[in-house]
């Protein structure tokens, strides 16, 4: 018997009857972060890393939940389980079990560059390790942030300049607090909706090192919005952006990467920035774990499951039903 | 705040991102602003068409790629499929570059006509250097060129726009100056643009006058014995200028439009120098005119020296002479102007170049029964002038006016609604006419309709939708709109087999219901052939 199999109800670890990350309600559930993908409503227990904890309450309401810290251990009917950083958003956690001597990782969604704010990915040994893949294709190779956030300050200010307010449509939980830490707050103010705010609250509770933002009510202009920047979360009604105009849309996204990519998404401007590691950094961590065995799940499952065995490892895929990034995207595609 | 120079690579990669006319004018300014007069002038050239030869075939790139990427050819393909480009595919997958250089236009087109001439090992090194030192859109660039698959361009009304606020020059000499075949290695920046022989002012046309239309009733234009009427015809306005042995065509908004329609050169080839008209640009024939569809499908296409077989004909009613053996006619009488005129289209009778024949009337209602009655195949209307009138100048009520035929009408059923482009109102509705028990759809038009109406029908739209196709939503066929239109014309392009004319929502039909609609046969008999 393996140590986790896949299920109807999601990934299952039958020694310990723990759940990581269902897609179906169950009795007790692993949670790697707060992604509606990964950490669905109806869990009778939440098990997750403790920065996490905070915003599935946010997020899920009433719930039971239990926090835990990086690397720390604990036992479940002799599986030792710990929560290890994923870099992939606040409170984000790769998950390692071990019975017997033998060790599983499952990473969820992650990235290796440090993003400032989320604590850093961490590589973990072990011998069985499943691997997202929402970017597995060399055509995705991410710059260093630094360049991407230089190139966002720019044009919030060429904006402010000609009187256009910049609008960010970004993830809520991630992106958004990700870009915030990296803003030049000298340009001008920095709006955000409620939805957006509600998140920074809940991240900044645990991450003080987010700066303070200001949440934007309809019909409340501050007397300089020509000058600010606004974030909203994909999907956002056009209604609240109208008192705004002028304004300049920028869509950040890993998706951004492709030409006419910002056309599809209806902005002027895409700024290439994704909390999942692109090919090199897959490829990469795949290779620091030195696991035996590789399985691979959400994304572009097949072309990297293909070159890992054409390389000589054993690799798997795995149907699962976690979407990555493709839910911020089509939020935003239905409101067009 | 200082705007970083826009360098080439900038620049397409902000034309490539920006959906509208005024930012893409403001990038090109701001790159004539930064860019040297040589890279100035192979922008020119590049965004009018000029073509490089291929140095590379997209077989003969995609191996060198794959080599340099060390990719398999099935992960390429894999990415390929993604991009659905392959010099997007080639940019992306290579290898990070060392150090940037920046794309400059004269040397980069140094570069690939050197590696025309360069034996294989050689041009593959110099490929594989230029890719190490550039960036990813930059690397796209390079290979839309290296593979002659670079189609970037814009209006040459938008770049004369751009280069007129850079250069402070007339929008339409620039016009003049960049029509043409003309080679970047044959000229300088200054030769092409700056030269001040020709200076190009001889091909500019007079400011067009303008044409309002007539609302309310004729009559209060005066005593119905003091103007005289012309049929308007369906075509473009344009004004052929013949100067210095050149023959100049310009349309209403002042886009020189000779290089789409060289016979129009070859008509006036014979008449004298000093000459400027006005008229109608027609499709077809005098016995046949055709919708403006065609001008517009000639419009698209690039010069051609000689027309294609099928391609369309096109022949121009004359009503007005504005210029006469050099001089300027705007000042003298409309009547007078009309009368050499004649004079003229007689000494140089032709098949494509027809008088526009105005008539004078007795009465408001004599007028009215003409205009209710049989008109000519190809009018669109009346216009009524006055033979005193100047040109461009008139005084008051001595203009230029349009009187429109009453429109017909239909009552139609609502099937297709699609929001008007970036708000969720939805504006734009496709509206069908029975045919036995189906829906033909057979028009797409705006709404004139009061706050209360709009509100009412998008929230029938967002309850009755049955599917989604981007903007556009297919609802439940049960609204009835009466439709207003100018006319009715075959057409073998439409499902419906017919066209309207200037179709426009009047009124909402709240006390109709779908069944009542009126049918496709009722409207195939409005027809006039």
């Amino acid at each position: 018997m393996a140590l986790i199999e896949v299920t109807k109800k999601g990934l299952y670890c039958p020694q310990a009857d723990l759940f990581i990350d269902p897609w179906r309600a169950v009795p007790k559930a692993l949670i790697t972060h707060a992604h509606s993908d990964h950490a669905r409503s109806g869990n009778g227990l939440y098990l997750a890393h403790e920065h996490c904890v905070p915003i599935l309450k946010s997020r899920l309401g009433r719930i039971q939940a239990q926090g835990y810290g990086y690397g720390m251990p604990f036992s479940c009917n002799g599986v030792r389980i710990s929560f290890h950083p994923a870099g992939h958003v606040p409170g984000s956690a790769q998950i390692r079990l071990e019975w017997k001597g033998e060790v599983w990782v499952v990473s969820g969604d992650y990235k290796l560059e440090d993003d400032g704010l989320t604590t850093p990915y961490e590589p973990v040994k072990c011998h069985h390790f499943i691997t997202e893949s929402t970017f597995a294709l060399p055509i995705y190779r991410w710059r260093p942030q630094q360049q991407i956030f230089d190139e966002m300050n720019h044009w919030w200010a060429m904006n402010a300049a000609e009187g256009r307010t910049s609008v960010i449509m970004a993830y809520s939980l991630g992106k958004a607090q990700r870009i915030l830490k990296h803003l030049n707050r000298q340009i001008g103010p920095v709006l955000v909706h409620p939805a957006v705010e509600e998140m920074n609250s809940v991240v900044r509770s645990m991450l003080p090192a987010l700066p303070e933002t200001i949440p934007w009510q309809i019909n409340q202009l501050p007397g300089d919005h020509r000058k600010a920047l606004l974030f909203v979360p994909p999907g956002a009604a056009d209604s609240w952006l109208e008192p705004f105009r002028p304004y300049s849309v920028a869509f950040v996204s890993g998706w951004m990467n492709l030409r006419g990519a910002g056309k599809r998404f209806a902005s002027d401007r895409g700024f290439v920035l994704s909390d999942h590691a692109d090919w090199p950094g897959l490829l990469e961590a795949i290779e620091a774990t030195e696991a035996e065995r590789i399985y691979v799940t959400h994304g572009y499952t097949a072309s990297l499951v293909r070159w890992l065995k054409e390389q000589g490892r054993e690799a798997f895929p795995l149907k699962t039903l976690y979407d990555g990034e493709a839910e911020a995207a089509a939020g935003w595609m239905q409101n067009l | 705040m200082d705007a970083k120079p826009v360098t080439f690579t900038e620049l397409c990669r902000q034309l490539d991102e920006s959906g509208s006319d005024g930012r893409k004018v403001e990038s090109l300014y701001a790159f004539f602003g930064s860019a040297t007069r040589e890279e100035a002038l192979w922008l020119l050239a590049l965004f009018s068409g000029y073509r490089v030869k291929a140095v590379f075939s997209l077989s003969r790139l995609r191996e060198y790629a794959m080599e340099r990427a060390g990719l398999a050819p099935w992960l390429f393909d894999e990415c390929q499929a993604v991009t659905g480009d392959l010099s997007e595919t080639i940019a992306l997958v290579l290898p990070k570059p060392d150090k940037v250089r920046e794309l400059i236009l004269p040397d980069l087109m140094e570069l690939l006509q050197a590696m025309q001439r360069m034996e294989e090992n050689e041009r593959k090194t110099a490929l594989f250097d230029a890719w190490d030192h550039l960036e990813t859109y930059g690397r796209f660039l390079l290979n839309k060129l290296l593979t002659s698959t670079f189609r970037m361009t814009l209006s040459r009304k938008l770049i004369c726009q751009a280069l007129s606020k850079h250069t402070g020059l007339d929008e339409r000499v620039l016009a003049y100056r960049l029509a043409g075949k003309w080679s970047p290695l044959q000229e300088t920046f200054h030769s092409l643009v700056m030269k001040e022989h020709p200076s190009g002012l001889h091909a500019l046309p007079f400011p067009f006058q303008s044409i309002e239309p007539l609302e309310g009733e004729v009559e209060k234009l005066g005593a119905a014995g003091h103007w005289t009427a012309e049929w308007e015809w369906e075509g473009w306005r344009v004004q052929v200028v013949k100067r210095e042995g050149e023959v100049n065509v310009w349309s209403e908004a002042e886009d020189l439009i000779t290089d789409r329609f060289p016979e129009i050169s070859d008509m006036f080839a014979g008449w004298p120098d000093g000459v400027v008209l006005e008229g109608v640009l027609i499709a077809g024939t005098g016995d046949h005119p055709k919708s403006v569809q065609h001008l517009e499908a000639r419009m698209r296409k690039k010069q051609t020296a000689k027309r294609k077989p099928g391609e369309i004909a096109v022949l121009v009613r004359v009503y007005d002479l504005l210029e006469w053996q050099g001089k300027d006619l705007r000042e003298e009488q409309l009547a007078v102007r009309r009368m050499k005129l004649n004079r003229l289209l007689e000494s140089y009778p032709s098949t494509t170049i027809l008088p526009s024949v105005p008539w004078t009337f007795g009465s408001w209602k004599a007028l009215r029964q003409v205009r209710g009655g049989l008109t000519p195949e190809g009018s669109a209307g009346i216009l009524l002038k006055h033979p005193e009138s100047f040109y461009g100048n008139s005084r008051k009520n001595e203009g230029w006016w349009k009187w429109k035929p009453d429109l017909l009408t239909v009552d139609a059923v609502m099937i297709y609604a699609q929001d008007g482009g970036g708000n969720s109102v939805f504006s734009e509705f496709t509206l069908a006419v029975w045919q036995g028990d189906s829906l033909v759809p057979f028009a797409k038009a705006g709404a004139a309709l009061k706050e209360e109406e709009i509100r009412q029908v998008n929230e029938y739209v967002k309850m009755n939708t049955r599917e989604k196709f981007g903007p556009v939503r297919s609802v439940i066929p049960a609204l009835v709109f009466e439709l207003g239109f100018e006319g009715v014309c075959r057409s073998s392009r439409h499902k419906s087999g017919l066209r309207v004319l200037f179709p426009r929502i009047l009124r909402w039909r709240t006390d109709k219901k779908a069944e009542e609609a009126h049918t496709l046969g009722e409207l195939l008999k409005m027809i006039r052939d």
